[in-house]
């Protein structure tokens, strides 16, 4: 789906987030100790990302500068989250989750840097999820 | 087969029944679904709302500022919490894009945020010995009942440019909403009851012209807050003063963005589609003369129609859709005409938005981007409003030209320059007669706490909506000077 207005990019980073709960969640449900705080951990966190865009939607809509835009598609950033009894294949289908999530917002900041406060804002998240890579890596 | 609702008016603290007969569809314009029916009231509904209101007045006006803020903090949290469904309120019955009822919806809110620094707003000032052993002190009151006369183009903002402060300010008020978007003023107006303002302090007079000629016309009512075309601005202002109200009266608008040579065309062009593709074209501040200057010609031509061309266009409420349609028939009719007499008085179409098939919405009143080149001062699309997403470019040499361009305009609502040069901009502010400037802004909509400056034949009156002007505009001085033996 092309991206091409502000609600709309809000929109998908709020539906990367709840399938990002969605996903870790139940990860969550079938992993034990370590794994399963990692898990829940990840999911709380995308629960706390879901309210700063869904504030940030509200709050930061500039009537203003509400500028078209051009050349972004969810497309780019579909992931698989089928999860399966083999947790290897489960982290390395979060990781893929976690790397694309992090080119979403560090694009979506580009394409929105005209609201300099939104920029800052998907940064931050896009960072948040950099940040899950390296955790992820780290179970292995 | 759902009966489709009557509205009913709000008067007293109540959803009363019109006792006129007649009524009017409220159309979704994407769809063509009707999604009530408004009724067309009467003097007599409206002598009740003057009435209501006129009784409530005395016993808000002496409730105590930070009191009646505190109405205006309950109403703001209740925005907020409906913020998404009276974004969508917005759509079906606007037919703006969701991010667009979204910005509208928000700039609502600011102004009920502003207004409810009443107790600091309102506060008047003083001066001792002002002769021997004599004070002065200057206190702001409130006029008594207002009226609120809304456009179509912003139902939630407009009403609440006006409405907050007038309340905030200890007034009593009754809004007509437009009888082609009645549907959010009628939600908020369900938010008002639910926060429990006094009965009568805010009331709603759905209808036309009947209702607002009445309201005029009504030696009770003090002020008149006008939001519309020139032609009826003007026809309120003139009822108004017949009748020894205050008034402030927006109208029409037809603003000219100028693009000096320098500019910085990635971040211009998006402004100026916004500009002039935003709410449809529907609204005052919307760019519609592009003024090139020099060797910028060219490439702004280009880059315009390629970045104009690439807009989705459909209906608001599918989140990706960049345009949507007309608000209403007649104002679709109306662009068409603009369109088809540009090409009669010989302007160059690059780009033709008649005809646009959007699948889903066969029937809806879409007409896409359309620009126009080669435009010339005496043509019609040079002159009058639209008020639909029809550009043009006209070509001058320098910035004198441009600046003489807008001047000789008979509007002041807005203009904009686009350039990396202060100097250029600073001349541009300098000269330019409009209210409302933008420097490398294609919207130049001032926030809630300034006021909106229409000049000229945008705007009648002396104070403008929102902010210092309207608590100015809301309350009448008081002097009183004091001895004590």
């Amino acid at each position: 789906m092309e991206l091409g207005t502000f609600g709309a990019i809000l929109k998908f980073a709020n539906e990367l987030e709840s399938e990002s709960l969605d996903f870790y969640k139940r990860l969550s449900e079938t992993t034990q100790g370590e794994l399963k705080n990692l898990f829940s951990s990840l999911a709380e966190a995308s629960r706390k990302n879901q309210q700063i865009i869904e504030k940030t939607r509200r709050m930061n809509v500039a009537e203003m500068i509400l500028e078209t835009i051009t050349g972004f598609n969810s497309d780019t950033y579909a992931v698989d989250l089928q999860t399966s009894n083999d947790l290897k294949e489960c982290i390395n289908k979060a990781i893929n989750l976690e790397e694309k999530a992090a080119q979403f917002y560090k694009d979506a900041s580009n394409k929105l840097a005209f609201l300099p406060d939104v920029k800052r804002i998907l940064e931050k998240l896009g960072k948040d999820r950099e940040g899950r890579i390296q955790k992820l890596k780290g179970t292995f | 087969m759902e009966m489709v609702e009557v509205l009913k008016n709000y008067i007293n603290g109540e959803w009363v029944e019109s006792k006129g007969t007649k009524t009017l569809d409220v159309v979704n314009p994407a769809t063509l679904e009707v999604l009530a029916k408004v009724p067309l009231s009467t003097k007599e509904d409206v002598d009740d709302a003057v009435k209501a209101a006129k009784e409530a007045f005395w016993e808000w006006r002496s409730t105590p500022p930070l009191t009646r803020a505190r109405y205006l903090f309950e109403l703001r949290n209740l925005l907020e919490a409906h913020f998404e469904e009276i974004s969508e309120i917005v759509v079906k019955e606007h037919g703006k894009v969701l991010d667009e009822a979204r910005g509208e919806v928000r700039r609502a809110i600011e102004n009920v945020e502003v207004a409810a620094g009443i107790p600091s707003l309102m506060m008047g000032y003083n001066s001792e010995d002002v002769a021997p052993g004599i004070d002065e002190i200057c206190i702001r009151q409130p006029l008594g009942v207002c009226c609120i006369l809304a456009p179509y183009n912003f139902p939630a903002m407009v009403p609440l440019w006006f409405l907050p402060y007038a309340v905030a300010c200890g007034n009593t008020v009754i809004v007509k909403p437009s009888s082609q978007v009645p549907l959010t003023m009628k939600r908020i107006m369900e938010l008002v009851d639910e926060v429990g303002f006094p009965p009568g302090v805010i009331n709603l007079v759905n209808g036309s012209r009947e209702v607002s000629n009445a309201l005029l016309e009504n030696r009770d009512v003090k002020a008149v807050s006008f939001v519309g075309s020139t032609p009826v601005a003007l026809h309120v202002y003139k009822k108004a003063a017949e009748t020894g109200k205050r008034a402030q009266c927006q109208g029409g608008a037809k603003n000219y963005l100028v693009i000096m040579p320098d500019a910085d065309l990635k971040g211009t062009i998006p402004a100026l589609i916004t500009s002039a593709c935003g709410c449809t074209g529907q609204r005052c501040l919307a760019g519609s003369i592009f003024v090139a200057v020099g060797e910028i010609y060219e490439p702004l031509k280009k880059a315009l129609v390629e970045a104009a061309s690439k807009i989705k266009v459909g209906y608001g409420l599918d989140e990706g859709v960049q345009m949507g349609p007309l608000a209403f028939k007649e104002q679709y009719e109306k662009v068409l005409y603009y369109i088809n007499k540009g090409v009669e008085e010989g302007a160059k179409l690059l780009l033709d938005g008649r005809n646009i098939k959007v699948p889903k919405y066969p029937n809806g009143y879409f007409i896409g981007p359309t620009i126009f080149d080669e435009v010339t001062p005496e043509m019609t699309i040079a002159k009058e409003e639209i008020f639909g997403p029809v550009m043009g470019i006209m070509r001058v040499n320098t910035l004198d030209e441009a600046i003489e361009l807008i001047n000789k305009l008979p509007y002041g609502n807005a203009s904009s320059i686009f350039t990396k040069n202060g100097k250029w901009a600073r001349e541009f502010t300098y000269r330019v007669e409009a209210g409302n400037v933008g420097i490398n802004l294609g919207i130049a909509a001032p926030v809630a706490f300034f006021p909106f400056s229409g000049w000229k034949d945008s705007f009648f009156g002396d104070l403008h909506a929102q902010g210092m002007d309207c608590v100015e505009f809301f309350t009448q001085k008081k002097v009183v000077i004091t001895r004590w033996f």
